[in-house]
């Protein structure tokens, strides 16, 4: 999809290193890092620390707006107690290459943090102040299936700029108002794009939906089965299979869910927020024993019907899935969440 | 003031009243906010739920024993189970707790107003059933014949017990307490809550019931009800989950697309039973 009216720049090779030093200087910068055998979302010190050669970060934007570990709030004394709350800066941060599914992710991120009823502060800030620049995917990885989701390799949802890689270097498009600062104030280290680099920017666009490599069924169908299967035998086969390790929970990027627990050293106390997954059978456990998700099956349910049933049902059919595939790629017990999809399509063909 | 909803208020215990003895022992705590402006402008309805912080410990959700019709001061009648409501147990008045909230729905009082009441605990499900027949009790012109019927395993288990013997004594209230097992100076009902409903067997005719307790309690009363001709619309009860945010947020007191802590914990049988068999 190229709008018309969008401001496409250049960003020519040999000025990358000066971009990512502008950038720098701007704000926070927070891209792609090299870790051994993963490359991560990370902050950067120096530009040489950016990894250019990368398919998929193996975290994503929730770890920038949802830290895995924040403090909340400090108190002074558990005896005569002052709580103190600990907001996040509203410092600027730029997330640099961030890949299009992970920024659509953050609609549904959205979605739970900031309704309209009681928005979170510290989500909020976060979100505000983090401008986002796309990469759009050339050429989609063997797991993803965002165009049967909603999405699609160059989707612009929720980027400020995206960026498109070319030979030469990178077709750079402002999205937003926050993009359009971020342009003005890179001057001349964009020019604009010639009319053979934006057309061969619109055929790598065209050909990337083309290669996508994984198709799942119809989420708006889906939606409309799951109602029904809340007892379907399939979740069983899923459960058994599954190890309960929830990496798939950590590293899908529309995952948010959190615990919240206290900290005492020295007289000073901490209430933090970290990360937790309905995959683990504490998340439910209540103190008297009983526990309302108490298998792995029950989980697994929880898990896909909260992204494919519960949410669309709250927010406005939302589907809360991007079809990143990291859930599929990384679990150590191949449970592929397409297949368990196509399961609850057949079920409810039936 | 602050609109960070995490925030807890600090308030200081003003009484504490041992209600039962044992390993799960029950106490009610009365507190009050120390900012007055926050005591003040406090509201809630009855049943609905606060996070109680014990500072360096952590949160527990708790719902009021206490109805908004009794002053500044809120109780909560706390069941020492977990973490949060151990430390609470050695708590000693003037000593300080957080609170944030109300959250939840609370029971539709209002739309109670000219129905007879039968309220049926078990337990420590007990301290929402008061907050709400407390409150109809202190506006006693708008209802008519109010029950309650209330059960536990031993007799030292009853919570609230002189206070219920006071009810009965007034008149303002029916009042039936039943235990699991005979004891020598017991002269009331001896077996389960269930039971003990079927025994006396309110009359169905524009009246409510509302009941809470252990999940098995609860599951066979509204069998119960619905035995005596209850319509599910007219059977109110509270669903308990697990809980950390309070405001819908942190993804674990869902049942189905339903959230426990914002659309709960009040639901009627009705609702109940368009929701999925996961709680």
């Amino acid at each position: 999809m190229v709008a018309a009216a969008r401001s496409r720049k250049f960003l020519p090779k040999e000025h990358i290193q000066n971009f990512i030093q502008q950038l720098m200087s701007y704000g926070e910068l927070i891209a792609p890092k090299r870790e051994e055998d993963v490359v991560a979302l990370r902050s950067i010190s120096s530009p040489d620390e950016i990894e250019k050669d990368f398919m998929q970060t193996s975290n994503n934007l929730r770890t920038v707006v949802e830290p895995q570990n924040e403090i909340l709030l400090n108190f002074t004394d558990s005896l005569k107690p002052s709580v103190i709350e600990r907001l996040p800066p509203k410092d600027r941060k730029i997330v640099l290459w961030c890949r299009p599914c992970d920024a659509r992710a953050l609609s549904s991120l959205d979605d739970n943090f900031i309704d309209e009823s009681i928005p979170d502060p510290y989500y909020q800030r976060r979100r505000e102040s983090t401008i986002i620049i796309g990469l759009g995917c050339n050429r989609p990885f063997p797991f993803c299936f965002c165009g049967s989701v909603g999405g699609d390799p160059f989707s612009t949802d929720n980027l400020d700029i995206l960026t498109t890689r070319m030979n030469e270097g990178y077709i750079f498009e402002s999205l937003s108002k926050n993009g359009q600062k971020l342009e003005e104030y890179l001057g001349e280290i964009l020019r604009d794009g010639s009319p053979e680099e934006l057309s061969e920017a619109a055929e790598i666009q065209e050909k990337a939906n083309e290669l996508l490599p994984r198709k799942a069924p119809n989420p708006e169908e889906i939606v409309a089965d799951l109602r029904g299967l809340f007892d379907a035998p399939f979740w069983k086969k899923w459960g058994d299979k599954c190890i309960g390790c929830g990496i798939c929970t950590y590293l899908c990027p529309t995952c948010w869910c959190f615990d919240m627990t206290d900290i005492e050293t020295r007289g000073k106390g901490y209430r933090i927020r970290t990360w937790d997954s309905c995959q683990f059978p504490l998340f439910t456990l209540h103190s008297s024993g009983h526990n309302p998700r108490p298998d792995k099956a029950s989980r697994v349910r929880q898990r896909v019907m909260h992204k494919f049933s519960f949410h669309p049902t709250n927010f406005k059919g939302r589907v809360a899935c991007v079809g990143c595939g990291r859930c599929t790629e990384l679990c150590p017990m191949d449970i592929d969440l397409i297949s368990i999809l196509k399961d609850i399509a057949e079920a409810g063909e039936q | 003031m602050t609109d960070n909803p995490y925030l807890p208020h600090i308030a200081t215990v003003k009484d504490i009243r041992e209600e039962t003895g044992g390993d799960r022992s029950v106490r009610t705590f009365t507190v009050e906010f120390n900012d007055r402006k926050i005591a003040s402008e406090f509201k809630y309805k009855p049943a609905q739920l606060c996070m109680i912080s014990v500072f360096g410990r952590g949160e527990s959700m708790i719902s009021f024993a206490s109805s908004p019709t009794m002053g500044h001061t809120l109780q909560f009648a706390i069941m020492r189970m977990g973490r949060v409501t151990s430390i609470l147990h050695y708590l000693n008045v003037g000593e300080k707790m957080g609170i944030r909230g109300p959250y939840g729905n609370g029971f539709p009082v209002d739309d109670w107003k000219g129905k007879n009441l039968v309220f049926i605990g078990g337990g420590i499900g007990i301290a929402p059933l008061r907050s709400a027949y407390m409150y109809a009790l202190h506006n006693r012109q708008n209802y008519k014949d109010i029950t309650l019927i209330y059960g536990a395993r031993t007799s030292g288990d009853l919570v609230f017990r002189d206070e219920l013997d006071k009810i009965a004594k007034s008149g303002d209230a029916h009042v039936e307490l039943s235990i699991d097992n005979p004891e020598d100076s017991w002269n009331q009902f001896v077996g389960f809550v269930p039971a003990n409903v079927k025994r006396i067997a309110p009359k169905v005719e524009n009246t409510v019931a509302i009941t809470c307790g252990p999940p098995i309690m609860i599951k066979f009363t509204v069998k119960e009800l619905i035995d005596l001709g209850f319509p599910p619309s007219t059977i109110y009860t509270t669903l308990e989950n697990k809980m950390k945010c309070g405001i819908g947020k942190c993804g674990r007191c869902n049942i189905g697309p339903v959230y426990v802590c914002t659309q709960g914990p009040v639901f009627s049988v009705d609702q109940i039973t368009r929701l999925p068999n996961d709680f």
